[in-house]
């Protein structure tokens, strides 16, 4: 009977909790012992007689900064009173949530602003606790372009360095001989310059926080040379640097301060090989293996996290053609290609041979993939 | 080199190594980033390692190093290395007997103290990777 009434709808919705509390009420009203209650359920329920409160939950933060990419996960933190914590993402397409208990992993999956929310829920009650969360994306592009140059101040605040540095605002494969202005490199270089562009979403992003440029470069040349003989191919490692060697370079080619309103950063590169001081003889090859890890970089929070990041990979192969001592008449480019891909740092036999071509026996040396 | 911009603590947390050498033979050049060479194969003999003992394995002898030196825009231009010149060189080990510096000062008591300072004060260098132990 008091079941039926205290559940009826005349009184509105009636949680199991007082329910429970009506039960102890007439229990003692009337001398009645309570009714044995499944463990479950009593475990969820503060015991008979204490003073009962509601569930109360708290965020470790207002706000959640997170960015796009694997590597960029963010926690939140809850702290509750009793029971047992859901997480969710109001807007699942911006980011995903795993909770492990109490804190929630979050990894960004497209840039913009949503909310984290945490849901508790203890002895038939359910609180709910919500914290912005803000998605930011850099994207990166590679401009290389055969037609295309480096991009003009002001958008771009290097632009001058850049160009006196390459002597050219050109980008992509450049005639050989051209495109570094620094001693011996002059004159004496194969050069494909390149711009990263990286584009920061969404626009809030761009004048909250600071960025960093930071380029990795793992490399290795190679000499393909005749034999004595004329008759075989001799293939021997030139150098190599790295792996994953810092080559960031000076602040005056690398702008990492978004532009208005672009919300865009620069970093520039004229990296080539040098043949100046080769003496292969005509008919000969230089080949030429590079991996960039171009990395953009944020603060969060005081401290600073890899935010975007992609491979540039240069491939070279230039062939000696004449020995007047003049590099630009001497030497014919074969290839100086850049692409956002990753080159790995090994010569195979096949790979000599799709530079050679005929039909000559090929000898890879043992220290050329150290 | 590029030391203008990595202060010595962060030039310890960032390499493997803290020595001191002695610049046996200069290397080879090849074009690095916009207005800077990259040195390779420059031959130094290590005459001190500053990294305490606790926190990397000391090297010894002659070691291969490459390290990449601005030249443009000549405001910024780092100094050309001496042979037989004393530097201390924060370096990672490579594979092979080789060192990358992140940063390279000539060599005076000054900037020992300096290093000892910053190890004293709590700086330690990153984690030891897969070649970080070349003696």
């Amino acid at each position: 009977m008091r079941r039926q009434e205290l559940s009826s709808n005349a009184f509105g919705p009636v949680s199991v909790r007082e329910r429970r509390q009506a039960d102890a009420f007439f229990a003692d009203l009337i001398g009645a012992r309570p009714r044995h209650l499944a463990a479950s359920t009593a475990l969820e329920d503060a015991p008979t007689g204490a003073p009962v409160t509601a569930p109360t939950i708290t965020l470790s933060t207002s706000e959640v900064l997170v960015c796009v990419g694997g590597v960029n996960n963010a926690a939140i933190t809850a702290t509750t009173s009793a029971g047992v914590v859901s997480w969710s993402i109001d807007d699942p397409t911006r980011a995903s949530i795993s909770g492990s208990g109490n804190t929630a992993t979050i990894r960004g999956r497209h840039p913009g602003v949503t909310k984290v929310k945490a849901t508790l829920t203890s002895g038939g009650a359910t609180v709910t606790a919500t914290a912005r969360l803000l998605v930011i994306f850099v994207q990166l592009l590679l401009r290389n372009g055969t037609t295309e140059t480096i991009e003009p101040a002001p958008e771009n605040e290097d632009e001058a360095a850049e160009r006196a540095a390459a002597g050219t605002n050109q980008l992509g494969p450049l005639a050989m001989g051209t495109g570094r202005a620094d001693a011996p490199f002059a004159t004496a270089s194969y050069i494909s310059p390149i711009l990263v562009i990286g584009r920061v979403f969404p626009a809030e992003a761009a004048t909250r926080f600071t960025f960093r440029w930071q380029r990795l470069i793992t490399r290795r040349s190679w000499r393909i040379r005749r034999n004595a003989a004329g008759t075989r191919w001799s293939v021997t490692l030139r150098n190599q640097r790295g792996p994953l060697d810092d080559d960031t370079g000076d602040p005056d080619f690398n702008d990492a301060t978004p532009s208005t309103p672009g919300r865009r950063m620069y970093m520039y590169d004229n990296s080539g090989d040098f043949l100046g001081p080769e003496t292969l003889a005509v008919g000969e090859f230089i080949h030429h293996k590079k991996d960039f890890v171009y990395r953009v970089w944020i603060r969060l929070n005081g401290v600073w996290s890899i935010c975007s990041a992609i491979h540039v990979g240069q491939v070279i192969t230039a062939r000696r053609t004449a020995t007047s001592g003049t590099v630009a008449t001497d030497w014919t480019g074969i290839e100086n290609s850049t692409a956002i891909r990753r080159v790995n740092m090994t010569i195979t036999e096949p790979g000599v041979r799709a530079i050679v071509g005929g039909s000559d026996p090929i000898d890879v040396a043992a220290g050329a993939n150290p | 080199m590029d030391d203008r911009q990595i202060r010595t603590r962060d030039a310890i947390e960032r390499t493997t190594h803290v020595v001191v050498g002695r610049l046996i033979e200069p290397g080879t050049i090849s074009p690095g980033p916009p207005g800077a060479h990259h040195i390779d194969e420059a031959k130094f003999r290590i005459e001190q390692t500053l990294t305490p003992r606790d926190m990397a394995a000391p090297i010894s002898g002659t070691v291969a190093l490459s390290y990449t030196r601005q030249v443009l825009p000549k405001a910024h231009a780092d100094p050309e290395l001496q042979r037989g010149g004393r530097y201390l060189l924060f370096a990672t080990a490579k594979p092979g007997r080789r060192l990358h510096a992140l940063k390279i000062v000539a060599h005076s008591e000054e900037a020992v103290r300096v290093v000892a300072s910053a190890f004293a004060g709590g700086a330690r260098h990153a984690a030891e990777g897969p070649h970080a132990r070349l003696a």
